[in-house]
């Protein structure tokens, strides 16, 4: 809005609500339930796209996840609590599911097409490019990725939301980085920064 | 940010679920049944058919608990409403709500300042009424009206009232803040004063 | 059946018809706008802010507030005293087109209706358009509502009154509540709006 003032004051409205929600929720309130998970099933989705790279996979786990959520709607303790939880059992749920599965072939670079003139398809080849490495990436290594890029989380939050130590979180987004850069320049033929 | 960073971040941005998501999801919530629930719901039931299958005695026996739990609950009722009565008569300080919350921790949002469940929706009929009376002069002796102390479960409901007051006092607030923000960029934007936008 | 039957059957209808009609005006000018509907966007929107305050949770607000503290304390209390609800719904979106005409078309058809007056209509391709009406009875503002609808954000704020006007111009930098200029809506003219200036403060 042209001129809005008191952003902050608006993000505390915004919390506020999901206070008030995540109260009405746990008293058995559907509809609250139904507001808790309009405004992070994008979160728990895409988390679980991204990992799994397979959409109906990932919808049966978000679902799953959030039917956990409903049986244990009286632990959670406040909004930032709740994204803590999900990010946390979604990222379980998608490494205990992956490692059920047979392990996915590693792709190579050669087996993606080669970019084509628009920019706007080189683009997306690009972000298809990375997408496929990642998912050659071990499971936990590639959670990191995903926690970092996706959410936006820092290595001590990546660390908090799976348990890990922030040294090894740290070591495999460089690592992490390092294989992309490398297969990329080399399938590109120019340095990626 | 260097240039691969911003590549990932454009390759992992969240999207959004697949269309009718929370649809399914609540079906499937619904379909449920509380099997926890159930299971004790059905305990309780039998056992309750149980006690009034056997003897006549046994049923004597039965009706006669039933009959002094209710007396005992209409006489406990009846010393808990003289009690009420007259706790609404006892005067007591003047709630002092009004110090300014600490700002919102950046890292989860949440006031420090905050009580245990600020959104709450509160149900005033719960508490006893409460007179508030003004506070009496440093200068008081002992002739003046003395509020009477009031005793620990009545100082943990008072602060209970207090928390929730207060609670339900800033969202009010931040509510007409809202609400009158917005009515003063729509009159901006009728006057034509355009401010740049975010 | 007799003639008389059939007059009592007839006089019953009509009194049934009347009397739901009259409950469908006597809703239709009720201050309080339906505005559930745009919880759609809840999952669209890239930000929402919902904040609904009812009478039950203004009553308890009350209690916080003290007559004696200080008289600008007082006022408020008084201006919250008479008002039943304050509705906010605001959804930002990342493009524009996340909501369609017909969205906004179903809160503004509401502000069209009966006992709504237009204060203040801007519409603009930029920016999108903005509406403040109120519902008044006499001179005093039963309620307030305003529809912004940009190209990517949509906000409907709906205050249900009476509104003491006079009271939020006296609060105007204090407690959150900004610098308003709401000549037009109560109708006030500056010169008066200046002699209630040079009063003396209560």
């Amino acid at each position: 809005m042209v001129g809005w003032e008191g952003t902050i004051a608006l993000e505390k409205a915004a919390n506020v609500g999901l206070e008030d929600a995540l109260e009405r929720s746990a008293r058995g309130d559907q509809l609250a339930f139904a507001e808790i998970v309009s405004r992070h099933q994008a979160m728990v989705f895409s988390l679980a796209c991204h990992f799994l790279r397979d959409r109906s996979l990932a919808e049966e786990l978000a679902q799953e996840v959030f039917l956990n959520l409903h049986q244990n709607l009286s632990a959670i303790k406040s909004p930032a609590h709740l994204t803590f939880w999900l990010r946390k059992v979604t990222a379980h749920r998608c490494i205990d599911q992956t490692r059920r599965l047979k392990a996915r072939p590693q792709v190579s670079l050669e087996d993606v097409a080669e970019p084509v003139s628009a920019p706007d398809e080189e683009d997306m080849l690009m972000s298809e490019m990375l997408r496929r490495v990642v998912e050659t990436l071990p499971e936990k290594a590639r959670m990191v990725v995903i926690m970092r890029y996706q959410e936006d989380l820092d290595p001590s939050e990546i660390a908090r939301v799976l348990d890990m130590p922030v040294n090894t979180v740290k070591s495999h987004l460089r690592r992490s980085l390092a294989l992309l850069r490398e297969k990329l320049s080399r399938k590109l033929g120019e340095a990626i920064v | 940010m260097s240039r691969i960073d911003e590549e990932l971040k454009l390759a992992f941005r969240r999207e959004p679920a697949p269309s009718g998501f929370s649809d399914r999801l609540m079906a499937r919530i619904n379909q449920q049944p509380d099997p926890a629930a159930h299971r004790a719901e059905r305990r309780f039931w039998s056992a309750l058919v149980n006690l009034f299958r056997g003897s006549s005695s046994r049923l004597i026996a039965v009706a006669a608990t039933a009959l002094i739990l209710l007396l005992a609950g209409f006489a406990g009722y009846r010393v808990l409403r003289q009690s009420a009565e007259k706790r609404s008569t006892i005067a007591i300080n003047e709630i002092d709500v009004n110090t300014p919350p600490r700002p919102a921790d950046p890292k989860t949002g949440t006031n420090q300042n905050e009580p245990n469940r600020p959104g709450e929706q509160i149900n005033t009929s719960k508490f006893p009424p409460l007179k508030v009376a003004a506070k009496p002069s440093s200068g008081a002796s002992s002739k003046g009206r003395r509020s009477a102390a009031p005793d620990t479960a009545q100082r943990e409901r008072i602060g209970a009232n207090q928390a929730e007051a207060q609670a339900a006092k800033e969202r009010v607030l931040l509510a007409l803040h809202i609400a009158t923000s917005t009515l003063v960029e729509a009159q901006r934007m009728v006057q034509g004063d355009e401010r740049p936008s975010k | 059946m007799s003639s008389l039957h059939k007059n009592l059957i007839r006089a019953i209808w009509v009194c049934l018809v009347a009397s739901f009609l009259a409950v469908v005006t006597a809703h239709a000018q009720e201050p309080r706008i339906q505005i559930s509907h745009l919880e759609k966007f809840a999952d669209k929107a890239d930000k929402v802010i919902d904040v609904t305050v009812d009478e039950n949770i203004i009553k308890l607000a009350l209690s916080a507030f003290s007559d004696h503290r200080s008289p600008d304390e007082k006022k408020i209390k008084e201006l919250l005293s008479t008002l039943k609800g304050i509705y906010v719904k605001r959804y930002e979106f990342e493009t524009e087109g996340e909501y369609t005409k017909d969205d906004a078309e179903m809160i503004r058809s509401q502000l069209n209706g009966p006992g709504w007056q237009h204060v203040a209509n801007v519409r603009s391709k930029r920016q999108g358009s903005f509406e403040v009406v109120i519902m008044s009875e006499g001179s005093v503002i039963k309620g307030l509502a305003v529809l912004a609808a940009e190209p990517k954000a949509l906000t409907v704020v709906n205050v249900v009154g009476p509104i003491d006007l006079a009271k939020l111009r006296d609060l105007e930098g204090k407690f959150g509540i900004p610098h308003l200029g709401l000549e037009a809506a109560t109708g006030e003219s500056k010169d008066q709006e200046k002699s209630e200036s040079k009063k003396p403060p209560q």
